[in-house]
């Protein structure tokens, strides 16, 4: 997803109500938390339980399997005997042996003992191993023992990874719980206490024509229905009182005085405007809240994600292995894709409204899945990319129209930026969620599996958005001119921030943590869900510096600083694999540029209008976003190829290497003209 | 391989009685009795319902009756004839470039059986489509194949080979194998038998052996050849006592005699693949469009009291899929 925002939260209703955001809030986390209790309870014992069972089940079902190997090993070495080859002139028994021992991860070894003779291929344990002996008989009361060594490593490697699998599912599950609270919270307490306070505020203010509309029965709705009645009672008072004065003014003259004086006080009530009263009933604008698009967006990226941190090994392995561009490939048509679908797909918002894009854009996404799980060649997963690309591309650019639709309130550019921290929370935690269950389910499912999971979740998260979100939102959605682009990107300190920051952060992202990491771990020997956990990496660190860099970007105000900053560190990280053995380096450097671009995240955006006042006076702010968002693009293109190129051309080391010498030396062009500018 | 199998299981769905209302008449020309191979064609077509009329004649290892046979099936007009060996087939169908209506079978279609070289012996244009009503099946395996065997059971450098120059396709199994020398680093030391009065003597075999082993030879390769063949217990024999392991293309080298090791197809079965392509030739198909083939199996046969003698077993990973005799 995109970068950042200026605040963290919409407190949707924490600017008229004092304290209603910490309600929200609290009762957001008070739900979360005991959810959490429960499902950490409750899992718990059942993972407990589960892993016990799985040692007293797995290890003798290893002895036995091992124990099968090894009979049917023996069956051959005694038919040869029968047969009448001599147990001393045993033909080629190292290579038969080893043949056993390659493809049974679960061997360490296999002895033959003959009389007189031993032969040992793979080597044997010490500690824990378990030692399978099966008797070899040689005819004529002679007898030989094959020895098979099981691996202790690989049940509790095989344990090990259940228990991560298990909290992986946890997290998710959490992380999801939070979102459909949020979803919950926003449409049963947080809208209709807005409306209640809307229609509070406005008859405060002497409005007496307005009438909340569509009542519900919940206890909001009640008081609504309370509020109308006490609005249609009170104009009818004073249209009373106002009779009763004009009548006492008629008939007595000598009261006139007194029934004026009454007649004003009533008004010095907040009555002030008396027209008011008279008016006709005024319909309540409906209310738009960036939380309805939440939901929808948690569950596509989530569906998008799933595929993260296997779709260079899938590609890969589509192409047989011959092209050292395949890898990278997918990824980076899936980011030319939406750089090239995102203009359109803007002017489509302006016909259609935010919802009807998202809802749209769902079907492209899941159309690619599909094709994605059936392909059988580099060429048609390039194609499925593609095309999910192009739903991807509908769909952010549909959630940022929204977005900037979506507050109906006065709090302006405040309101924006604490509404964009939804989507960015939205899209770290799905892309979070999504990561890790991902490659859980691509480890249990098959790598097709995964992506008709995908195109399911997606096609959720379009009826999703037809049933939440606001149908009208959205279609002012501005589109700037090409004469914008000119004037930004002559704009030295700006050109600088798109070039030396977004371009490269993107780089490193897509190139390195998207395709050169699942890579090289699996060429480590990790397995999927080792994989996915360790891509994961990145959303989780992100997601827990985006609230910092908003902090450092308005309270500090230092954000060029922590953009150069960010920068450096991911580049610093990217230079760990030539000191560091790669099962830590790789982990580590994830998490650093995880962090590192979350703290630089809301900065980028908050930096612009400081940088280019004069810029923002001219073309407006959303036009630069939308520009910076566009170098975004050009490095996600890039990276995957570069990245894919150079560790084609000089070893995965190198090329992480080379990536982190651009981010160093961007950032320190970025600071440099950054100061100068 | 899949092709076949789906045809072989199409036809086992078809009503096989409908168009066997009148007994075909199966002429089986032979070249030393009725064996295996014949044993595999009767019981293929009698398994698939088809009850034929064998008209039986046997050449006795020499080609001087086969013109009679041709003269007398020329008038009896059988519906199929069962070619039995490629030196039945030439003196009985002649080449296929060199038409002779007066010497050759004549508007009978036919199918051979053990044969291992049809196109090099000009019996057909081309094993896909022979351009004569002339089908059947090749009874040994593909020279690659063979060699692939040969290294499983023991790598080595040098191989010694002999054949019989008056058999074409001996002669070319042979130059097939000459052909892998360069590539799987081996070295072929290939003689001809010698000829006296036109006729390779036997009495050569033995010398030939022990020459091939003193000069370092490691295997002897035997291809298929009707004169090796008859020899074969000379020159198993021969080899046995020179202490030279013998790999053999055909099969009766080790089932009947004492060489060592050979990747072969069975007599029985390539019968019954003749027996197949009889049924398609009796069904209509013209023979001249049914392509010739090869099994896709082949037996690995080892005699252990060969190996025992020689002491030179079979590794264990060989003796997996080996058929011990």
């Amino acid at each position: 997803m995109q970068t950042g925002a200026r605040s963290v939260r919409p407190d949707a209703i924490s600017d008229v109500i004092p304290g209603a955001a910490a309600m929200e809030r609290r009762l957001i986390l008070g739900v979360a938390g005991v959810t959490l209790l429960l499902l950490v309870g409750v899992t718990g014992v059942i993972s407990r339980t589960a892993l016990r069972s799985f040692e007293q089940e797995v290890r003798p079902e290893m002895g036995r399997e091992a124990a099968a190997i090894g009979a049917a090993a023996a069956a051959q070495i005694e038919r040869a005997v029968a047969l009448g080859v001599p147990p001393d002139r045993l033909q080629g028994l190292e290579p038969f042996l080893g043949g056993i021992l390659a493809g049974r991860p679960m061997l360490d070894s296999i002895t033959l003992d003959l009389p007189g003779a031993r032969t040992q291929v793979g080597t044997p344990r010490a500690g824990r191993a378990q030692d399978i002996a099966v008797p070899v008989r040689l005819g004529a009361g002679a007898a030989g023992t094959l020895h098979l060594g099981v691996n202790p490593q690989r049940l509790e490697r095989s344990a090990r990874d259940s228990k991560w699998d298990i909290a992986v599912v946890l997290l998710v599950a959490l992380l999801a719980t939070v979102e459909v609270l949020a979803l919950l919270a926003d449409r049963t307490v947080s809208l209709p206490l807005r409306r209640v306070e809307r229609l509070q505020g406005r008859i405060a203010a002497g409005d007496w024509a307005v009438r909340a509309q569509a009542v519900g029965g919940d206890a909001a709705g009640r008081y609504l229905a309370r509020l109308n009645g006490v609005v249609r009672r009170m104009n009818e008072r004073r249209r009373h009182v106002a009779w009763l004065a004009g009548e006492v003014m008629r008939e007595a003259p000598e009261a006139r005085g007194p029934a004026r004086a009454a007649l004003a006080r009533v008004e010095a009530q907040g009555f002030a405007q008396a027209a008011g009263f008279d008016a006709p009933v005024g319909r309540e604008a409906p209310l738009r809240s960036p939380a309805t698009a939440r939901a929808p967006l948690f569950l596509y990226v989530l569906a998008e994600q799933l595929s993260t941190s296997f779709v260079p090994i899938y590609a890969r392995s589509l192409d047989g292995g011959g092209w050292a561009l395949a890898a990278g490939l997918p990824v980076a048509v899936f980011a030319g894709v939406v750089a090239l679908a995102s203009p359109s797909g803007a002017g489509l918002v302006g016909q259609r409204g935010a919802r009807g894009v998202l809802a749209l854009g769902c079907v492209p996404a899941a159309a690619g899945y599909l094709l994605a799980a059936a392909a059988e060649s580099i060429g048609v997963f390039m194609l499925a990319r593609a095309v999910s690309a192009v739903g991807y591309a509908l769909i952010t650019i549909a959630c940022q129209a929204y977005l900037v639709d979506a507050p109906g309130d006065t709090r302006g550019e405040v309101g924006r930026g604490r509404s964009m921290a939804v989507f960015v929370m939205a899209a770290m935690t799905g892309a979070l969620c999504g990561t890790a269950i991902g490659s859980v389910l691509a480890d249990r499912v098959g790598y097709g599996g995964t992506f008709l999971v995908s195109a399911a979740l997606s096609l959720a998260a379009g009826v999703l958005a037809l049933r939440t979100m606001d149908g009208a939102a959205g279609r002012r959605a501005a589109v700037a001119g090409s004469g914008a682009w000119r004037a930004a990107m002559a704009h030295r300190g700006f050109r600088a921030l798109v070039l030396c920051a977004a371009v490269p952060a993107k780089l490193v992202l897509t190139g390195f943590v998207f395709t050169l990491c699942p890579l090289v771990l699996l060429g480590l020997g990790d397995t999927q869900p080792e994989i996915g956990r360790q891509v994961m990496l990145y959303a989780g660190a992100m997601l827990l510096t985006v609230r910092a860099g908003a902090w450092v970007a308005d309270r500090v105000g230092a954000p060029a600083a922590a953009i150069a900053w960010a920068g450096a560190a991911s580049g610093v990280a990217l230079l760990l694999p030539l000191v560091l053995p790669l099962a830590v380096a790789v982990p580590v450097a994830i998490a650093v540029v995880g962090l590192a671009q979350g703290v630089a995240s809301a900065p980028m955006l908050a930096v612009v209008p400081a940088l280019c006042p004069a810029l923002v006076a001219r073309v407006g702010v959303a036009p630069l976003y939308g520009y910076l968002r566009v170098g975004e693009r050009i490095g996600s293109i890039a990276g995957p190829l570069v990245a894919a190129g150079l560790a084609a051309a000089a070893g995965f080391t190198a090329a992480v290497a080379v990536l982190g010498a651009v981010s160093l030396v961007s950032a320190g062009a970025y600071w440099v003209v950054g100061r100068r500018a | 391989m899949i092709g076949r199998r789906l045809v072989l299981a199409g036809g086992l769905c078809a009503p096989a009685i409908a168009r066997a209302a009148a007994r075909p008449r199966i002429a089986m020309l032979l070249w030393r009795g009725w064996e295996e191979a014949c044993d595999g064609f009767r019981d293929y077509l009698h398994g698939r319902g088809i009850e034929a009329e064998y008209i039986v004649r046997d050449a006795g290892q020499t080609t001087a009756p086969i013109a009679g046979y041709v003269a007398e099936l020329n008038r009896m007009r059988p519906d199929l004839a069962f070619v039995w060996g490629g030196s039945t087939a030439l003196a009985a169908l002649g080449r296929h470039d060199a038409p002779d209506p007066g010497r050759f079978l004549q508007g009978v279609p036919a199918v051979l059986a053990i044969v291992s070289d049809p196109v090099g012996a000009g019996l057909v244009a081309s094993l896909d489509a022979p351009g004569r009503p002339v089908t059947g099946t090749i009874y040994v395996a593909p020279i690659e194949v063979q060699l692939r065997a040969i290294q499983a059971y023991r790598p080595f450098r040098r191989i010694a080979t002999l054949f019989n120059p008056l058999e074409a396709s001996s002669g070319a199994a042979v130059q097939a194998l000459a052909g892998l020398a360069g590539r799987e680093g081996f070295v072929l030391d290939g003689r001809p038998v010698p000829l006296v009065d036109g006729q390779p003597q036997a009495a050569a075999l033995y010398a030939m052996v022990r020459d091939f082993k003193a000069a370092g030879a490691e295997w002897l390769y035997i291809p298929p050849d009707t004169f090796l063949n008859d020899q074969r217990n000379v020159l198993t024999a021969a080899a046995l006592e020179q202490g030279l392991p013998a790999f053999s293309a055909t099969e009766r080298f080790v089932t009947y005699s004492s060489g060592l090791a050979g990747l072969v197809c069975r007599y029985y079965n390539i019968g019954q693949f003749a027996g197949f392509k009889a049924e398609q030739v009796l069904a209509g198909t013209p023979a001249g469009s049914i392509p010739i083939q090869t099994l896709t199996r082949f037996s690995l046969l080892v005699r252990m009291s060969t190996a025992q003698r020689l002491d030179f077993y079979p590794p264990l990973s060989l003796l997996r899929y080996a058929e011990a005799v």
